[in-house]
Formats: structure tokens, C-alpha cells, sequence
């Protein structure tokens, strides 16, 4: 990673740093009063990265392993009081951050760059427009009561984009277009109930493009929708990249998708980054024995091979994200582990660093660990 | 887990205490910041110095001694009800006691006329007095709805959309609409002023009451004759509010797909409602139940005008009326203490019934 | 602009103007329900009378009602004119504004033959024709028309006599004719019948001693002896009211009371039926129509004032409670849990009988007194809307509304209040019914705002009865109560069918 001692690299768009995102579970009165620690889930707990300029860097993992999280608290959409640690710098266009910079002038980082949790609740108005998100459920994140113009609209009259009517179904009609939802009159005096899934979830896209993001989180947008229609949204994805420049995040829990998809590929377990690199060398090599895993229970391709019973080389369950494991937190499912008994030590007792084992590759495992160091 | 359940209950036990005495003092604040008690007292004091000048006078005291003797008595007084003090010396101290259930004295003669006694009189007594009046006639009026509603609440939900359930529902609303004491009013000069099947004093009541442990047969007999035409206006006033809540209850558990099952099993009609419905909605309806009872024991203030029926609602009336903070204060205090621990109660069931309640 | 946006601004101006739908949908389908309608027809109807009673009922209708003196021309405890249509014997009510029949200056003379005059005088006629076997209530005779002023330097004298002659001949004065000065005697406003002096001229007649005489004088006057029993003498009755001026020059009297400078000009005279108008009466006289009337738009007032405090109130702190959470939220949660515990109506009896004291117009009494229901009970709602909130701000469209930068407050009230409002419309009808009904039970107990509502003029009958009057008053005890049933089942027969298409529709979301 080159950055010197910029925090956003040049075409960085944003970035994640040692970032932590705790929720802090429940504890009864007398718990409290006999001073029992408060437990946390550690839904993201140190994790970094950064998106890119017209680049799609994809997030991987099983349900539950804190993606999703880290694509809410991207956008800032995680409670203040969440975030124990860590930062998450964007770098707004030239317009909205001589706006932030004059209305909270201690969230500016650097030049073009500020951090985001920095930034005061009323201050945040001019990013919002740049930091969008696509939903899973194109149904949930639709206000069944309101018609698809309403619902198009808001956007544009909260930030004041458009000031009359007519601009205003100038920009929606050009939305509508771009998500191919054409002619848009047919659609504006809908309701979201009258559309099907994949319309629907055009609509979501639309209506995150209005505002002309400079980043956009793109959570699980196909898993909901129909085989057939997955290729139109991601067209529109990819569309958005080629054209646009848009930087996305994209998060999934199916590896054969995110080899189609992305540029970059960051696999994600129990709230920490275990492998990141380029997608093809990620797909290609995986080093982590989580990747591996994940890499062998991608669905078989070719027909000839799919009454083989194939051994996926993991054990267990899903540790709690609540009382995590001393030392390396994939180790109670490690097949390596059980293999390997001279990083035992290390694992029993010693988180895993994500080093560069490759050029741009990244993995956190003692396995490699060492390897690295040598070489680096 | 205990752990965890106890310190569930512990929180309730404490936050109830808090909105116990959090009312305490509301019902202190409004009688004490309004001057109300003021007004009152100063009523007693001068009615209770004309009778002391009266006396005088009659032992041929001079003119001059008595006007001293009187004032003397007067700056008494006014120490004695606290007169000289801010209200919130005089009434919330009042309340506090009253939380530690040393309720005081009844202070005006319209609360021991309703009490049947002389004065003096603790609050104590006279509620312990009158509570039994209230349970004969509401309390009764209650069970015998909760009875009828169990048996046939179920039954109607079940027979969703009938004729029947359509008549319940609008026999509620019916009842919901009208007013109880006109229903009582009604009912008062139809069947005791006019048939006279019905009395049209029941201040007798106190009469039976009062024999209860020395001739309990004719005492029974008495209350009954007494008590048969309120308790009968209550349960047809209130019956319709309590089918229709059991029945909306019920109702939720009547779409489950375990009855539909049953059901196509060909389970007969009366097991299914009694084994698949009664028996599931049990939890929520026991909880009606009690806390209907607890709420019951403070009385229907304007039914029991009506009927100038002296039980707990009307010494609720007469202890405002004349302003006697400490029989109101004890009132309220024990009223609401007792509905709280029914809640109480109930949470502790809950807890330890169904597993599931867990917050 | 293009023409593809141009239809898309179209389409969107007319989706806006259809925002209300909805609303207009869930009417619709209440329409379709047996209860809806009735409950919609009902509303109408109620809302309809009270617009007509705001529009004909006299502006100082309250200070006109509690004072007693509008309304003793009326008779009392009297049930609706119209039974008689029923086949009741019924004495009628009369009253006539009338000028003098004769006036004029004599040197002495009987007038009626037994009422001695000297000087200026005045005679109003009144015909009384009575039918059937019942006994009017009263005579009464007040001045209308009159003035006090000196005449010649003098305040004139007046005496005044009421004559009635009855069918059968009898002749007779029925007040004691005191003298007094004319500033008197418009101070005073009315000439009434003195039931001694009517049972002491009487007795010797009827060959009754005095005693049964004083017991029921007016059925005297206009009855007969049938054995030991008082019955109605039918036939036509004149009544005279003789006013006869001293202490002043009689001509100068005369001058001046034609020319409106002094003396009197118009009198009302009444015979007080056994029935009265509309609704009846009661025992002060009040005219029930006018106080039932009345009652319509009160008990509106008083239950859409109760009912959509309480909903704003209970939703505002449910959506509050709901949507920030934390503490706010434990503070309204513990507040409503401390207020579920409150014994209510015993603390509104208190706050009643306390603002009763206050020296306070009848409607701030009232409207206190709602106020503090309202204050204790809108806890119900704020839970059931809070938990309504917890779940839809869960929904993924919530956080989108955030993701696009719509404030806190752009999502409670585009997002979360549209949901949740046909709910707690459904809510606020059903307690409509909860306020009049506590007004009007506050009133059994006394507790009067000073309002003739229809809670009032009930508690009057009971008084009434319990005070040892008859209890045969249907006119007064039914329509009231009636009244209150009515009103309130229309709300709970709107809010019953209110639910039952809310609900499902809440599911659906």
C-alpha cells in the first residue's frame, strides 16, 4: 500500500482504517452493579482497506462475519457511540468538502480528505449525497406507501437539487433511463408493490444515482432477485464503474459472483480482513484456509464433477462474535491448525497480522505469516 | 439465569415502589399546592370554635375571657392542623407517613357517616370497614363476569363472524357507550321506586355486614336482597367489555395452525375450544382477571353514588368532597398499592411460567 | 424540457394529488360495514344539530341558563307538550304579551266588580281555555313594557291585582294587591299567585277546611269538588291584571303612560301548563329542548377535545419513545407505567371539586378537567405506537431515507407518522366516547362545570329524585342519557369498523 503519509491513496476514494465496530450486549441491573465487564459483539474489529476510483472492491464472507457492518459504517450509517476505534477517510468532491471543511473544519484530515466520524450530525448533509448504498431487500428499502416519483423525489428535495418540478422530473426521467426503466412515466406513478423485484431494485439504484455519489455500497444487490434478472443490475453496476468512475463497494457471501464482479477482493471472517488482493490472484492462490474453504464450496461448474462429493476443508461452526478466541479467531475452525502443529503456538496465542505476502496480496495467518516477514 | 430473574424483578419491585410513592406525592401535590385542604381545614376550625364559644357561653364565662379563650384556642388549632406551616410541611409529610401505613385519622363527619361510625376514627378502620361493602357488590359483580366471559369468550371467537359473535360485539359496544350509573339510575327507579322489587336504601347494607360473623345464614340472605340489583346492573354493564376483550385474546390464538389441526382431526368443538384455545390464552386472561380484581377493590365512585351505596367509591367522594386529606391520601395509597402488587404478582408468575418472558 | 420529462412531471403532479386516497379508500371501505355506516350516518347527524344548535341557540345561552329568573315563567317537573298527542289530558301552557285592554281615570267604581278604584287604572285580559282534566301549574303575570320615572315630582304607587273568573262564575283575587312604588314593581318583574290568599278565599267555597285548601291551592283555582276529590273545572277562565296608580296625579298618570314617559305598557301573562314544548321541563323550569340542544355541540366539544389532545400527545411520545430510544425513551416508558397506576377518577374527582372553587368561566373549568384525563391517559396509545415505530424504523426503507440525508425529523413524519396515523385515527375515535362520558359522570357526582351539557341536566334529575321529588320524569331522565349512548356508540361503531380495516392493512405493510 503506498501512501506515505497521505491517508487516501491518490485515486483512493475511501478508505477504512483499523476500523472497530462493537455493539455492546445487553447487560441486566445487578450484572451491572456486581461489576460484570459489559461484553461486546465485535461485528467489525480492525479492519482496513481502501475503495478506489472507478473500481469495484468486493467484501466476502458467511453471514453474521460483520461485511455488512463494515458497509453501514462506511457510509456512516453506524451510531456514533458504536465505532470503538479506527477511521473511515473520504475524500468528498471538490464542492461538498469546502462545504464540510468550513462547517466542521476539524473532521479535514488532509487536503480533499476528511474522516468521517468526525464529521458533526449537521454537517453531514453535503456527503450524504455523495455516499449511497443498495439494499438486499429492493422491497424493505422502498417505502411501500409511496408512489416511485415520491420516492424518487425526496432525495432531490432534501438537498435542493432541482428547484422546480419540471427539473425535478427532468433528473428523474434521466434516472429512470440510466437504471433502463423506460418510458419513466410509466413507473412514476407506481407503487412500489406494482413493480417486480428487479424493477424494483432499479428504482433503489436510481435512487442512489440521483444524488451523483462519488461512492456507493452495494449490499448483497442480487441475492434477493431472480437468476435471470441478476445480470441487468450488475450490468448497471458495471455500467456505473466504466462510465461514471463510481467507486463501489460491493458486498456478497457468494465467491463465484465476486469473481465476475470485482477488481479487488477482501474475504472477511468474525469482523476481520483475512485475505485481500486482486480478484483474479485472490481466486486464483487463496492463501488463507478460510478462502480455501470458501473457494472449495463454490458450486461446481462443470456437470461432470457435481455428483463428486467434495471435502470442503473446514470443521465447526461460526464462533461467537461475543467471547472470541484468544490468539488467531479462526483457529477453532482451522484445518491448518489440526495440520500444522509448528504456528500452533503462534495461533493459540497471537492474532494473525494482514501482511503482504505477494505483491498487493494480503493474508492474516501465521501460515504466512513468517514468510512475509522474511520477505519483507 | 436466576441471577438474571432476580435482578428482572428486583428492577420492577424497585421502579413500582418509585411510581407508588411518585403518586403519593402527585395526589399530596394537588391537594396542597391548590389550597384546597386550606379552605377545608379553615371550615373545621371555625365550625369547631363557634361549638367551643357556644360552651362557653353557657358557663357564663365574661365576654371579654371568652373572645381570649377562643383565640387562644384558635392559634391551637391552627398549630394542630398545621395551618401555620407551608403545604408542603403539612401534606407531604402527611403522605409519608402514610406510605409507611400510618395512615392517621378521618377527619370530616361526612367520611364516618359513610363509614357508619362515629368520630374519631382511623383511616385504617374505616377503610377495613367499608372494603367489604365494595367486594360484595363490584368485586362479586367482577368474578361473575370473568365466569361468564371464560365460558363464552372462546366459544364466540371461535365462531368467528357468526351471529352470535356479531351480537356480543355489538352488545359491547352498546355498553361500552352507555354509561353505567344511567343503566343504574334506571334500573333504581324501574325496580325500587316503581315495582319496588328492588330496595331504594342501601345504607342497610352496612347492617348485614356488620352481622356477618354473629348470624352469617341471615346476614347472607340480607346482602343478597340487598346487593342483587347492583350487582346485576355492573354485570350488564360490564359484561360486554369483558367478552369482547377475552374474545380479542382468543381470537389470536383461534388462527394458529395447531386448532386447525385439531380441527381436521375432528377433535369435537367443545374439547377444541377448551384444550387448544382456553387453555393457551389462560396467561393473558389471568392477567385480566387479577388485575380487574385489584383495580375492583377502590370502588365505582359514581355507581355507588347512585345507588348511595357505602363502599369504597363513596368514601372515596366523601373523603374529597370534604377535603379529608388523610382518609384520600390513605385511600389512594392503599388502592394503589394493591393493584401494584397484583401487577407485581403477575410479572413473578409470568417470569416463572413461561420461560420465554425475558426483557 | 423534454417531452419524456414533462410526462413525468405530469404523472408525478397527479400521484400528489391523490395523496389522500387512502384516507378516502379506508372511508369507503368503513362505508361498506353495517357498524361504519351507522356510525358515519350517526356523526353526521350529531355534527349536523350541533351546527344548527350554534346557530339558533341565543349566544348567552350558559348565563341565560343558570339563571333562574329567565325561566320562571315556565312551569316545572312538566313532560313534553306533545303528549297530548299521545291521548294525555294536558292543561296547556299560555302566554301572551299583551297592551292594556282598557286603562283610564275613574272617581271610583268597581272594576271586575270586586277590585275599588280611584284614579288611573289599567286592565290585561288573558283568556284561558282549558279542555282537558288537568291542572295548569300557576298564574303569573310580567311586566315587559314599563318605566320609573316621576310624575309631577312623584314616584307613582302602584297596586296590582290578578282577577280570575272562573267558568263557573267564581271571581276572585289571587295575589295580595300590596302597594308599591312603580320602581318597586319593575325591580320586582312579575305579580304572582299567593297560594294563601287563593286556598283562604277558596275554602269557605268548596265547604273545605283551610289546611286541605293551602295543600294544593292551584288545583283549586282551577278545579272543582267531585265528592272529596279535586277535579279539573273545564271551561274558559279570564284572568285580569288590574294595576291601579296613587300618589299622583291621575291624568298626568295617564299622559305619561300613553306617551312611554312612565308607568307600565306591556305585560306577559302566563298560565303555566301542565306540559311544556319540546323536551319538557324540569324543576326549575329550564326549557330540557334548549339544554339538550346544547348538549350537542358540548359533548362534541368535550370529546374531540379529550380524544385528539390524547392521540397527539400519546402518538407524538410513542413515535418520540420509539424512534430515539434510550433514555428518552425509559423516561417515557417509566412515565406511562407511573400514570397506568394512577387511580383516575378519583384524582379527576379531586381536580374536579378543586377547579370548581376557581373563579373561572364554565368552559376553562371543563376544559381543565378533560385536560387532566387527557394528561393521565395517554399512555395506552404510546405504547402501542412505540412498538409500532420500533418495527418500522427497523424497515431497510428507514435507513435508506437516512442514507439519502433525510433529517430525524423528515422520517418520523414522512416515513413513520403516514404508517401509523390511520392507527391512532381508529385509536382517537374510539376514545371520543371516553371524555363525554366522564364529563357527564363527573356531573352524577356533582361536579358541575356549570354547563347545562347532557351529563348536567341528568344529575339534576337525580338530585331531583333523591331529594324526595317523583321519580316519574322519564322526559327528564331518558333523552339525556339517551343522548350520551347514542353519541358515544357512534364513535365506538366508527372506531369498531376503523379497526377492522386498519388492522389488516397494518399487517400487510
Amino acid at each position: 500500500m503506498s501512501k506515505e503519509n497521505h491517508v487516501l491513496s491518490s485515486n483512493g476514494v475511501i478508505r477504512a482504517d483499523e476500523l472497530r465496530v462493537w455493539f455492546p450486549v445487553r447487560r441486566s441491573f445487578i450484572d451491572a452493579l456486581r461489576g460484570k465487564p459489559q461484553l461486546y459483539v465485535h461485528a467489525v474489529d480492525g479492519v482496513s482497506f481502501e475503495v478506489h476510483e472507478a473500481e469495484i472492491f468486493c467484501l466476502v464472507g458467511e453471514s453474521g462475519c460483520g461485511k455488512t457492518t463494515t458497509g453501514r459504517a462506511l457510509l456512516r450509517l453506524v451510531e456514533r457511540d458504536n465505532i470503538y476505534g479506527g477511521h473511515v477517510y473520504f475524500r468528498p468532491s471538490k464542492e461538498a468538502f469546502e462545504e464540510v471543511s468550513r462547517l466542521a473544519p476539524r473532521a479535514v484530515v488532509e487536503e480533499g480528505v476528511v474522516d468521517l466520524y468526525k464529521v458533526p450530525d449537521k454537517a453531514m448533509k453535503p456527503l450524504r449525497r455523495e455516499l449511497q448504498i443498495v439494499f438486499q431487500d429492493p422491497f424493505g428499502s422502498l417505502n411501500p406507501r409511496m408512489k416511485i416519483g415520491d420516492i424518487l423525489e425526496e432525495p432531490l428535495i432534501i438537498h435542493g437539487i432541482g428547484s422546480t418540478p419540471e427539473e425535478r422530473a427532468e433528473i428523474i426521467a434521466r434516472a429512470l433511463e440510466t437504471v433502463k426503466l423506460t418510458p419513466p412515466e410509466e413507473f412514476v406513478d407506481r407503487y412500489p408493490h406494482q413493480l417486480s423485484g428487479g424493477q424494483r431494485q432499479r428504482v433503489v439504484i436510481a435512487r442512489a444515482l440521483l444524488l451523483n455519489p462519488r461512492f456507493l455500497v452495494a449490499d448483497e444487490p442480487v441475492s434477493m432477485l431472480d437468476v435471470s434478472i441478476r445480470a441487468e443490475i450488475l450490468e448497471i453496476l458495471f455500467e456505473l464503474k466504466e462510465k461514471h468512475g463510481l467507486a463501489q463497494l460491493f458486498i456478497t457471501h457468494d465467491l463465484a459472483l465476486a469473481r465476475h464482479v470485482c477488481d479487488r477482493i477482501a474475504v472477511m471472517y468474525l469482523g476481520r480482513i483475512v485475505e485481500m488482493g486482486p480478484t483474479d490472484t485472490v481466486i486464483a492462490k487463496p492463501l488463507h484456509p478460510y478462502t480455501r474453504a470458501l473457494m472449495a464450496a463454490v458450486p461446481e461448474p462443470d456437470p461432470r464433477n457435481r455428483l463428486r462429493i467434495r471435502n470442503v476443508p473446514i470443521k465447526g461452526e461460526v464462533t461467537s462474535a461475543v467471547f472470541l478466541p484468544k490468539g488467531c479467531r479462526f483457529r477453532p475452525r482451522c484445518v491448518a491448525y489440526d495440520q500444522t502443529p509448528a504456528i500452533r503456538d503462534k495461533c493459540d496465542n497471537e492474532e494473525p497480522p494482514l501482511v503482504e505476502a505477494e505483491p498487493g496480496h494480503y493474508v492474516a495467518c501465521w501460515l504466512h505469516a513468517a514468510r512475509a516477514r522474511q520477505t519483507g | 439465569m436466576v441471577g438474571r430473574t432476580a435482578s428482572i424483578l428486583a428492577r420492577r419491585a424497585l421502579f413500582l415502589t418509585i411510581a407508588l410513592v411518585l403518586i403519593m406525592i402527585l395526589t399530596a401535590v394537588i391537594i396542597g399546592a391548590s389550597g384546597y385542604d386550606v379552605q377545608v381545614l379553615r371550615a373545621i376550625i371555625g365550625s369547631e370554635l363557634q361549638a367551643y364559644r357556644q360552651s362557653l357561653q353557657r358557663q357564663n364565662i365574661p365576654a371579654i375571657e371568652i373572645q381570649k379563650l377562643v383565640e387562644q384556642r384558635k392559634q391551637e388549632l391552627i398549630r394542630l392542623y398545621g395551618l401555620n406551616k407551608p403545604w408542603e410541611e403539612r401534606v407531604l409529610p402527611m403522605a409519608w407517613r402514610a406510605l409507611k401505613l400510618d395512615l392517621g385519622y378521618v377527619r370530616s363527619q361526612a367520611v364516618a357517616n359513610v363509614v357508619g361510625q362515629q368520630l374519631p376514627l382511623t383511616v385504617k378502620d374505616a377503610i377495613l370497614t367499608v372494603l367489604p361493602r365494595t367486594l360484595v357488590m363490584l368485586t362479586v359483580a367482577e368474578l361473575i363476569c370473568a365466569a361468564i366471559a371464560l365460558k363464552l369468550a372462546p366459544l364466540i371467537a371461535y365462531k368467528r363472524g357468526s351471529l352470535l359473535d356479531k351480537a356480543v360485539i355489538a352488545y359491547a359496544a352498546f355498553t361500552n357507550a352507555l354509561p353505567l350509573w344511567w343503566l343504574a339510575i334506571i334500573a333504581l327507579f324501574v325496580f325500587g321506586y316503581e315495582l319496588h322489587i328492588a330496595p331504594t336504601n342501601y345504607h342497610i347494607i352496612i347492617k348485614y355486614i356488620n352481622e356477618f360473623t354473629s348470624n352469617p345464614l341471615a346476614a347472607i340472605k340480607g346482602i343478597i336482597e340487598v346487593s342483587w340489583l347492583p350487582v346485576t346492573v355492573i354485570v350488564i354493564g360490564i359484561l360486554g367489555g369483558w367478552l369482547y376483550g377475552i374474545r380479542a385474546i382468543a381470537i389470536r390464538v383461534v388462527n394458529e395452525d395447531y386448532v386447525y389441526v385439531a380441527k381436521a382431526k375432528g377433535v369435537p368443538e367443545d374439547l377444541v375450544v377448551k384444550r387448544y384455545i382456553l387453555r393457551v390464552i389462560l396467561g393473558p386472561v389471568l392477567t385480566i382477571v387479577i388485575l380487574a380484581l385489584a383495580g375492583s377493590i377502590g370502588g365505582i365512585i359514581i355507581t355507588e353514588s347512585v345507588f348511595n351505596w357505602p363502599g369504597m367509591g363513596s368514601l372515596y367522594y366523601a373523603a374529597i368532597v370534604s377535603g379529608d386529606a388523610p382518609t384520600l391520601l390513605g385511600l389512594v395509597y392503599i388502592t394503589t398499592l394493591v393493584y401494584i402488587l397484583a401487577r407485581f404478582l403477575l410479572e413473578v408468575i409470568y417470569i416463572l411460567v413461561d420461560p420465554r418472558v425475558r426483557y | 424540457m423534454s417531452t419524456r420529462a414533462e410526462e413525468v412531471r405530469k404523472k408525478m403532479a397527479k400521484a400528489r394529488s391523490e395523496r389522500f386516497k387512502e384516507a378516502r379508500e379506508i372511508l369507503s371501505e368503513v362505508w361498506r360495514s353495517l357498524m361504519g355506516k351507522t356510525g358515519l350516518i350517526l356523526i353526521v347527524v350529531l355534527i349536523a344539530i350541533s351546527i344548527y344548535a350554534l346557530i339558533t341557540m341565543p349566544p348567552n345561552i350558559v348565563s341565560l341558563w343558570n339563571n333562574p329568573k329567565n325561566w320562571q315563567f315556565n312551569p316545572t317537573v312538566a313532560p313534553p307538550a306533545w303528549i297530548a298527542d299521545l291521548g294525555e289530558p294536558v292543561a296547556p301552557q299560555v302566554e301572551k304579551t299583551l297592551g292594556p285592554m282598557m286603562q283610564g281615570v275613574t272617581n271610583g267604581k268597581m272594576v271586575d266588580g270586586i277590585v275599588p278604584v280611584v284614579g288611573f287604572y289599567q286592565v290585561y285580559t288573558l283568556r284561558y281555555n282549558l279542555r282537558h282534566p288537568a291542572f295548569p301549574q300557576g298564574i303569573l303575570a310580567g311586566i315587559i313594557g314599563g318605566k320609573a320615572a316621576l310624575v309631577g315630582g312623584a314616584q307613582p304607587i302602584v297596586i296590582p291585582y290578578i282577577v280570575v273568573e272562573r267558568p263557573d262564575g267564581i271571581k276572585l283575587i289571587i295575589n295580595i294587591p300590596t302597594p308599591m312604588t312603580l320602581k318597586d314593581l319593575l325591580a320586582a318583574g312579575v305579580i304572582s299567585l299567593n297560594p294563601n290568599q287563593v286556598a283562604a278565599y277558596l275554602a269557605p267555597r268548596f265547604n273545605i277546611s283551610l289546611t286541605v285548601a293551602q295543600s294544593e291551592p292551584v288545583k283549586l283555582l282551577f278545579g272543582k269538588l267531585v265528592g272529596s276529590k279535586i277535579e279539573p273545572l273545564l271551561g274558559t277562565y279570564k284572568i285580569d291584571l288590574i294595576l291601579v296608580y296613587s300618589g299622583v296625579d291621575p291624568a298626568a298618570m295617564q299622559k305619561a303612560v300613553i306617551s312611554h314617559k312612565s308607568g307600565i305598557w306591556r305585560v306577559k301573562m302566563v298560565v303555566k301548563g301542565s306540559a311544556y314544548g319540546l323536551m319538557g321541563t324540569d324543576d326549575v323550569g329550564h326549557d330540557l329542548w334548549l339544554g339538550l340542544l346544547f348538549g350537542f355541540p358540548a359533548a362534541l366539544a368535550i370529546g374531540f377535545f379529550g380524544a385528539v389532545t390524547a392521540a397527539l400527545i400519546g402518538m407524538v411520545m410513542g413515535v418520540i419513545s420509539g424512534y430515539y430510544g434510550g433514555w428518552v425513551d425509559e423516561l417515557i416508558q417509566r412515565t406511562v407505567d407511573v400514570l397506568g397506576n394512577i387511580p383516575l377518577l378519583p384524582i379527576l374527582v379531586l381536580v374536579g371539586v378543586i377547579v370548581q372553587e376557581w373563579n373561572i368561566s364554565p368552559w376553562a373549568r371543563l376544559f381543565i378537567i378533560i385536560g387532566v384525563l387527557v394528561l393521565v391517559s395517554w399512555g395506552g396509545l404510546t405504547i402501542i405506537v412505540r412498538s409500532m415505530v420500533l418495527s418500522i424504523k427497523s424497515e431497510p426503507y428507514v435507513e435508506a431515507a437516512r442514507a439519502i440525508g433525510a433529517s430525524d425529523r423528515r422520517i418520523m413524519f414522512r416515513h413513520i407518522v403516514p404508517q401509523i396515523l390511520p392507527y391512532v385515527f381508529a385509536n382517537l375515535v374510539f376514545s371520543v366516547p371516553a371524555a363525554i362520558l366522564t364529563e357527564a359522570g363527573l356531573d352524577i357526582l356533582g361536579i358541575r362545570s356549570g354547563l347545562p351539557t347532557w351529563g348536567a341536566i341528568l344529575s339534576d334529575a337525580e338530585a331531583y329524585v333523591r331529594s324526595g321529588g317523583s321519580y316519574a320524569i322519564w322526559w327528564w331522565i331518558l333523552p339525556p342519557g339517551l343522548l350520551i349512548g347514542i353519541t358515544s356508540v357512534a364513535f365506538v361503531f366508527l372506531g369498531l369498523a376503523l379497526e377492522t380495516v386498519v388492522e389488516p392493512r397494518l399487517r400487510r405493510r
